[in-house]
């Protein structure tokens, strides 16, 4: 019985099960290019499914990865017809938030409606610490409610280009964190149902209903985070201390929140002792400290695909570069055969 | 007799694997096999795993919800796993048996979880994670208390506890090895030896020319008597050279680590230190013996000036 695990992602590659994969590690060490290359090679391996690969982190890379803008909509990739991306926009998100709540209060005082005509909505809630990973959350909540619906777009599989480590965990925990409000507030209200819908009943809202449609919405989204068939969680990191630390911590706190983590991509390796002609003698010095962290990386992740990605001689950027740079997710990079793709990337202007 | 597993299987499984190696106190000793890497480090090596979790009334709901399955779930998985060879049982012992610095580590992390937080931390448990909210959260207090939350590696209690049992076994060697050398270099330089009525061996020993020889014997069996037991003190209290070390270690700790050519500079100088601990023994003890048979010396022949104007008196009496 082989219980061996292959150096690749070819199983989530191939995975027709996965509707959430969410990218993550240290600042620095490659999340997006990483998530790029996950999703385009999900894309490729399956082209009559959809995937949508969304940016939760504040500072977003998306666009400058592929080389063009995406928005807070969901847009299709140039060159990839089932794959879009979007970038997630906090501002944005709450304007539209304000200008609803805006048109909805036309009818009512105008005092309040002065309020918000200023954008003071935005502006209250923009300054909420954590509110990208509720927007974020926001987003995953609008999916599922559009694939029960059918309406607007279906996409098979996200893939979130996270934030790093900090950030990610806490929008990893809005559901646990939300099913717990929402029970309380569910024995608040089950004692005060009818006063409070007496109260929200001059609007016609069904305080009530909406709370329990939400909690059975966080609540069915909890259960499919925790579902190691529907989601999982790809670490990325480089062979350094600090960022196999990192990375250490995030996969047991994954792993607290019953999340499922088997693949960690290393970055940036440098190979350096297959390199041609005469190597530099920076390059072979933190090529042996990356190994001495490999060794370590191996050992301790015998159980994860450990996939091993080249450091490459020019930027990954655009399609065509992440393209061939995504290939060794699915075929590990041979220092010696594939030598020649590291030197090949197209310069992006 | 080998059996095929499906993919779902095989995913199982490794969960189930990976998912054992974090459990029973397996996610510390990963940390502390990281932080092992970097002597240096202030990194914390206590896992969010070992922890324990606040009941909630969902996570209550769900556990008597699940347990049923989760209970088939381990029995099947345990069946499963005893169908397939371990290939690494012998391969890796555990850490904490081979690595005396993540027995260190256990040790810390156990008195942690009984008294709660590292010396001087004020809070109890901090996590990193923990740390990052309150970081975040502007939380002027927490910083202020993360900033002290690992000023020294090794509890200052643990080791005044050892200095002071360190320096009684010292003493009680000194006293036990002076309660035999004093009468010996009594009979040593003894005038009149025949009072004895020696054996051999021992007129042997009482030879003025094989004294170095006996002394240089009783100080390598006193100290290495010392040096044992020092050690198993060490052992017993997770002590080491370098913990106990004074103002060079000190100093030596400010320099990083690659600046000198030599690795692990501080614990060679720890070890060379507690050498110089016993050479020094040694010497002093030499030194006492010299001063020993100049007061002994001094002794007999007081006494010996004095028996005979006594004698005399008792005859006339």
């Amino acid at each position: 019985m082989d219980l061996t695990v292959e150096p690749n992602l070819e199983s989530l590659i191939n995975s027709s099960t996965h509707r959430w994969i969410f990218v993550g590690g240290k600042g620095g060490v490659g999340k997006t290019t990483s998530s790029c290359s996950i999703a385009i090679q999900m894309a490729t391996a399956q082209p009559n499914k959809q995937f949508l690969l969304i940016s939760t982190d504040p500072a977003h890379n998306l666009s400058d990865a592929f080389g063009e803008k995406f928005g807070k909509d969901a847009r299709r990739v140039t060159g990839m017809t089932n794959l879009s991306c979007m970038e997630i926009d906090p501002s944005a998100a709450l304007k539209d938030m304000n200008d609803m709540a805006v048109a909805n209060n036309t009818q009512g005082s105008g005092e309040f409606s002065d309020l918000l005509q200023g954008g003071a909505l935005s502006e209250l809630t923009g300054s909420i610490p954590g509110i990208d990973e509720a927007l974020s959350f926001m987003e995953v909540m609008k999916h599922i409610k559009n694939q029960e619906n059918g309406d607007g777009d279906k996409y098979d599989t996200v893939i979130f280009d996270t934030a790093p480590t900090g950030h990610t965990l806490r929008f990893l925990q809005l559901p646990t964190t939300l099913s717990k409000l929402l029970e309380k507030f569910g024995e608040i209200t089950s004692r005060l149902g009818p006063m409070l819908n007496s109260f929200a009943g001059a609007n016609n809202v069904d305080l009530v209903g909406k709370m329990s449609e939400l909690k059975s919405n966080v609540e069915k989204i909890r259960e499919q985070f925790t579902n190691p068939d529907m989601t999982t969680f790809v670490c990325v990191c480089i062979s350094e201390f600090l960022s196999l630390y990192e990375t250490e911590r995030l996969v047991q706190e994954l792993i607290s929140y019953d999340m499922d983590v088997n693949s960690i991509i290393v970055n940036q390796l440098l190979f350096a002792e297959y390199d041609e002609g005469e190597s530099c003698k920076r390059c072979q010095s933190r090529w042996k400290m990356q190994k001495k962290y490999l060794d370590q990386i191996d050992e301790l992740y015998e159980d994860f695909h450990i996939v091993k990605m080249p450091l490459c001689a020019g930027e990954i950027r655009g399609l065509n570069n992440l393209r061939k740079f995504s290939q060794f997710l699915r075929t590990p990079y041979d220092p010696v055969a594939d030598s020649k793709v590291i030197y090949e990337l197209e310069q992006q202007d | 007799m080998t059996t095929e597993l499906s993919d779902a299987e095989k995913r199982k499984l490794l969960r189930e694997r990976r998912q054992q190696k974090f459990s029973n106190g397996g996610a510390s000793n990963r940390l502390n096999k990281i932080t092992g890497q970097q002597q240096s480090s202030f990194l914390t090596s206590k896992s969010v795993l070992d922890e324990a979790k606040p009941a909630s009334p969902v996570s209550k709901k769900q556990t008597n919800l699940n347990n049923k399955e989760v209970e088939a779930s381990t029995k099947e998985i345990q069946d499963l796993l005893s169908r397939i060879p371990d290939n690494n049982s012998n391969s890796e012992p555990d850490v904490g048996e081979t690595n005396p610095e993540v027995a260190l580590f256990q040790q810390l992390l156990k008195m942690q979880q009984q008294g709660g937080g590292f010396p001087n931390s004020g809070s109890p448990g901090t996590s990193t994670p923990d740390l990052f909210s309150s970081l975040l959260n502007n939380d002027t207090s927490t910083t202020a208390s993360a900033s002290q939350l690992f000023p020294n590696f090794v509890d200052e209690e643990v080791l005044r506890y050892y200095k002071s049992t360190v320096s009684k076994l010292k003493s009680y060697i000194i006293l036990l090895k002076w309660a035999i050398l004093v009468p010996y270099v009594y009979f040593l330089v003894h005038p009149n030896l025949t009072i004895l009525n020696s054996s051999s061996l021992v007129s042997h020993l009482l030879e003025r020319s094989n004294f170095f020889s006996v002394f240089t014997a009783m100080e390598v069996v006193f100290i290495s008597i010392y040096y044992q037991m020092l050690k198993k003190l060490q052992k017993k209290n997770n002590v080491t050279a370098t913990q106990n070390a004074g103002g060079i270690l000190k100093y030596l700790t400010m320099i990083p680590e690659g600046i000198l050519p030599i690795k692990n500079v501080q614990g060679k100088i720890g070890l060379a230190l507690e050498y110089f601990d016993v050479a020094s023994m040694y010497v002093t003890d030499i030194c006492l013996a010299l001063v020993l048979f100049g007061v002994m010396k001094y002794f007999h022949s007081s006494s010996s000036i004095s028996v005979p104007t006594e004698a005399p008196v008792l005859q006339a009496n």
